[in-house]
């Protein structure tokens, strides 16, 4: 490949990777956030009533994934952790014993 | 002076092993597997100056507690989750500050007060953030975590005395003391500050708030930001170019984080290959096919897949030819979403690691994938399932999985070939029997000669 097109291809590349940014920016819906979890946690599924399942990893795997994607600990309530995405302001609830990822109501 | 210095930190150090749960106990609690695992934690930010392999010692002996043993998860998910916590990082940095600032002799008991305030408030904070059974755990390590608590209560007291010895003044004429007044100068710099720190929390509460109240600036300002980025990004690049990219290839990966990932996601993928059809053509949105007996499933699936979950959207997703995958979604990065997935002559033995988001309920057709034997792991949000040829016997296998309507050959299921004995081969009865049996609309193909 030539320098020249090395240099389009790689500009393209970012182009596309500042759309998905300024998408995940512009929306903040369940499947943004299943999607960007999955980079961190491949194995996780969607389940029925916009739920992932995490369950296939260990809990602190989990948050450190959250973490990564912006998604910092608040506090407990019942069973649940409950997680808040300043950016997004989007919160989340980890359910301990199952492992299962919801979208606050 | 020096005396009221002790007197304070004693209390300090009373409060910690009198009670049954000290208030630095709590802190020891959240960073037990951040120094056992990771080597740092946040008690850095309480002693910065303090090599990290000593706040590390202190933790050594909870390796041999029973409770940890049993609980070792739960303590690496506690730590993890308040690892780098903001609030709890300058909460912990205010006691460093608080600990070596210089104060005037009147100053320095308030300061104590000023510090056990600060760890009665970061107890709270912690206490405040546990589950119930976490609260449950650290009573019983409480033996364990309170020692270490006194050795961080001894390390503060020390760091105390270490600044009371330097600020102890020199031997001077009292009357010459009498004339400065000292005291009034350090008592208006904390106020000043105080100050200071209540304009910024007005400024951001009030001025800074009201500006980003407006979406649009909001957005606009990130958008410009992320074009911004990228024009760095785009420069840094073809200055590296120019310099010789070839031959520094290396050096380029490692000048940005966010190049580094870009290239790690895309270098891979050859679109040309990818997105062509078994006949040659190119189709997009509708249709992609995934033939194991091609060059390229093979030569690198990681990014194959990443360019089927790119490309595909809510289009019929063809797996053909793919043996020595059993579990074939296990592969990384499938689709997100399609509408139908049609299988064929893969080792697919069952669905586990299917993550495919079928729209509106979905297809999936199966055909001769001898080896499937069971449905679980297909959503049970699934309306139409079809298998063709193969030897999958048991509906009983199908787990959470009540697709509305199968589609099967006759003689390829125990139960429909069952089904149609009963019957006398009539196909409309032994379906009936078979809906009712499990609920399920089964259709039965007759063979094509």
């Amino acid at each position: 490949m030539k320098k020249e097109e090395l240099v389009e291809v790689i500009t393209q590349r970012v182009l596309e990777k500042l759309n998905e940014r300024i998408s995940l920016l512009e929306s903040s819906g369940f499947d943004i956030i299943f999607t960007s979890l999955r980079k961190e946690l491949n194995k996780i599924a969607i389940l029925p009533d916009n739920v992932i399942d995490a369950s296939q990893y260990k809990e602190h795997e989990i948050v450190d994934a959250l973490k990564k994607i912006g998604y910092e600990y608040k506090k407990p309530m019942g069973n649940k952790l409950h997680f808040f995405n300043k950016k997004t302001s989007i919160s989340l609830y980890l359910i301990q014993k199952t492992l299962k990822i919801t979208l606050m109501p | 002076m020096k005396k009221t210095q002790t007197k304070k930190v004693s209390i300090i150090k009373e409060d910690v092993s009198s009670a049954n749960i000290s208030p630095i106990s709590y802190m020891v609690f959240i960073d037990i597997s951040s120094y056992l695992f990771k080597g740092r934690g946040l008690l850095n930010s309480m002693f910065p100056t303090k090599p990290t392999e000593s706040i590390t010692k202190w933790f050594g002996k909870v390796k041999e507690d029973e409770t940890y043993k049993e609980n070792e998860e739960a303590f690496k998910a506690i730590s993890s989750r308040f690892m780098g916590n903001p609030i709890l990082k300058k909460l912990y940095s205010s006691i460093d500050k608080l600990k070596t600032v210089s104060t005037g002799e009147t100053d320095q008991s308030e300061r104590d007060k000023d510090i056990e305030k600060l760890l009665g408030k970061i107890s709270l904070f912690i206490k405040n953030r546990l589950t119930k059974k976490e609260r449950e755990l650290i009573g019983k390590i409480s033996t364990v975590v309170n020692s270490i608590g006194n050795n961080i209560s001894s390390a503060i007291k020390s760091d105390l005395e270490a600044m009371a010895k330097a600020e102890e003044p020199a031997p001077t004429n009292p009357e010459s003391t009498e004339e400065k007044p000292k005291t009034e100068v350090k008592v208006n710099e904390r106020l000043k500050n105080k100050l200071r720190k209540k304009i910024k929390e007005i400024v951001r509460t009030n001025i800074i708030n009201q500006h980003y109240k407006t979406e649009g600036v909001f957005k606009m300002k990130k958008q410009k930001d992320l074009v911004n980025e990228g024009r760095r990004i785009q420069e840094t690049f073809l200055k590296k170019v120019n310099e010789g990219f070839f031959d520094k290839i290396k050096d380029v990966f490692r000048d940005s984080e966010d190049f580094t990932a870009l290239i790690k996601q895309f270098a891979p993928l050859d679109r040309e290959k990818v997105l062509k059809k078994p006949d040659g053509t190119v189709d997009v949105a509708d249709n992609f096919w995934v033939d194991g007996t091609k060059e390229w499933m093979d030569a690198d699936k990681k990014g194959l897949a990443l360019a089927v979950n790119k490309i595909l959207n809510k289009g019929i997703l063809h797996i053909m030819n793919i043996t020595g995958q059993p579990t074939l979604f296990k592969l990384e990065r499938w689709p997100r979403i399609c509408s139908e997935v049609k299988i064929s002559k893969c080792d697919l033995v069952s669905f586990e690691g299917f993550s495919i988001q079928l729209e509106g309920g979905g297809k999936v057709e199966v055909t001769e994938c001898d080896n499937l034997k069971s449905l679980k792991g297909l959503p049970s949000s699934l309306k139409d399932f079809s298998f063709g040829y193969g030897l999958f016997k048991n509906f009983e296998d199908f787990g959470d999985v009540k697709p509305a309507r199968i589609v099967t050959l006759p003689g390829t299921t125990k139960m429909a070939v069952e089904a149609l004995k009963a019957s006398n081969n009539d196909v409309k009865a032994a379906e009936e029997a078979l809906k009712k049996q499990t609920g399920i609309t089964i259709s039965l193909l007759v063979p094509k000669q």
